[in-house]
């Protein structure tokens, strides 16, 4: 955890990035993320009729990642969905708040016998990422059995008397993330064996940086009401076969007929070397030709290794084939290139 | 001009209608299945295209709460819940080459789905 005594920003950053880099390791306790219980016999079934992913072969015990979209087809929320039994899920997100999917959920819950409970209170969280988190994560939960965890697979312990745990194999920050969430009751005990196992907390701006190195979308930045599962590079999480959902007619047609208009795309901006500003979330991406807006920002930060300003950024198609410059509203000048992730 | 676009207006929007060839349809489905009596729910869930899709099935008796209608020889039972939104909507049977099958014009639905099983309100 962080040190007590007072130190700037800087130095608490120059400290936390020695740590992970020392380490390969670090956990971050995120203040954004929902967790929804949703319960009743029903519960699976309509949730594998509002949203992109097959559901209904979910095992008890297992978790699997599904998209909740709109009429239109765009994001409301991408999920994990950790099924308990037949009886109980629970439904967890990195969105800053469960509103928009318990609204997008309610509002289609007619004769079904089910019900969404916000359990924002009931569970913490944390991320432990990084390319040892997998046995970093095996010190701090002895017990918990961490090897050969694909993404998806999850794993239960007790922590000591006070409470559960819960380990997710994700992709949040990277290709080896873990999401941690454990009932308030041991978020104490889960706090202290981080403590003691030396792993630092860091701070967000660490996290992101090493999400947006590994090209990582987020809710929030690139998950939004503003795209469609398919821009934002999810075609994984639908599956094609199983039949109608909210927002299926759309994704299959802008699929079938290569009608997708925008991608998400990494780029890179060498400050330094130009004496430029740091771009900004939101800011708009413009065609070097006409001037046109042609895509917007959504996430930067500086590269852990390199100290270079990276970041993620919707861009329409033509402008994502070649690796270019383009420059911004603001006048800043940053290269694209298609984002090397690979669907996990 | 079919039996449901005849129906479509002049169905009260406290009821819900089945006109004689579903109502026919019906029965003969609920021969096949072996039932004696044609009693058919339906209602609406969540799903589809466009959010909401609609239920019929066979069924032998209604849930406490459901709303039962008699027309045209068969028991229709209809939830509480799914009511709001099945309001005036006309149960037609289409067959032939290009016949859907049980058909809904739901006066309550803004928009459908390509294959219109599904809408929104």
């Amino acid at each position: 955890m962080g040190s007590a005594a007072p130190r700037g920003d800087a130095a608490i950053l120059e400290q936390a990035h020695s740590d992970y880099a020392t380490r390969g390791a670090a956990c971050f306790k995120p203040p954004f993320g929902s967790t929804l219980r949703h319960i009743g016999p029903d519960a699976l079934d309509l949730l594998h009729r509002l949203t992109t992913n097959s559901l209904l072969d979910l095992a008890d015990g297992s978790a699997r990642r599904t998209i909740l979209t709109n009429e239109k087809g765009r994001i409301i929320d991408v999920l994990w969905v950790i099924k308990s039994s037949d009886h109980e899920l629970l439904l967890v997100s990195d969105a800053p708040h469960a509103t928009e999917v318990m609204e997008g959920i309610e509002r289609f819950t007619i004769i079904e016998d089910a019900e969404l409970i916000d359990e924002l209170d009931r569970w913490k969280r944390w991320y432990v990422f990084g390319p040892n988190a997998s046995q970093v994560l095996g010190e701090v939960l002895p017990g918990l059995d961490v090897s050969s965890a694909d993404i998806g697979s999850i794993r239960g312990i007790d922590v000591a008397e006070d409470g559960m745990a819960l380990a997710l194999r994700n992709d949040s920050a990277g290709p080896m993330s873990w999401l941690v969430i454990a009932e308030t009751t041991a978020a104490e005990e889960i706090d202290a064996r981080f403590s003691r196992n030396r792993l630092s907390c860091v701070p967000e701006e660490i996290f992101n940086q090493v999400r947006i190195a590994n090209q990582e979308p987020i809710a929030g930045n690139e998950l939004t009401q503003e795209v469609n599962p398919l821009e934002a590079g999810l075609m994984h999480l639908i599956d094609f076969e199983k039949g109608c959902y909210v927002g299926q007619e759309v994704i299959a047609r802008l699929d079938t007929y290569d009608k997708v208009q925008r991608s998400l795309v990494a780029f890179t901006q060498e400050i330094e070397a130009n004496n430029q500003r740091l771009v900004t979330v939101g800011e708009r991406i413009q065609s070097n030709e006409t001037a046109r807006n042609v895509g917007w920002i959504t996430s930067t930060g500086r590269d852990c290794m390199s100290g270079e300003t990276i970041g993620l950024a919707y861009l329409r198609k033509p402008y994502c084939e070649v690796d270019g410059a383009l420059t911004t509203s603001q006048g800043s000048t940053i290269t694209v290139f298609p984002r090397t992730h690979q669907a996990r | 001009m079919t039996i449901a676009a005849e129906h479509q207006g002049t169905v009260p929007i406290n009821t819900v209608r089945v006109t004689p060839k579903a109502a026919s349809k019906a029965k003969e489905f609920a021969q096949k299945a072996g039932r004696e009596q044609c009693a058919i729910k339906i209602a609406v869930q969540g799903g589809g295209c466009s959010g909401l899709q609609y239920v019929l099935e066979l069924v032998d008796a209604p849930e406490e709460t459901d709303k039962v209608i008699v027309e045209n020889g068969i028991e229709i039972y209809i939830p509480k819940r799914a009511f709001i939104f099945l309001a005036g909507t006309v149960l037609d049977f289409s067959d032939g080459l290009n016949g859907r099958g049980f058909e809904f014009h739901n006066p309550n639905a803004k928009r459908t789905c390509g294959c219109g099983d599904s809408f929104a309100v």
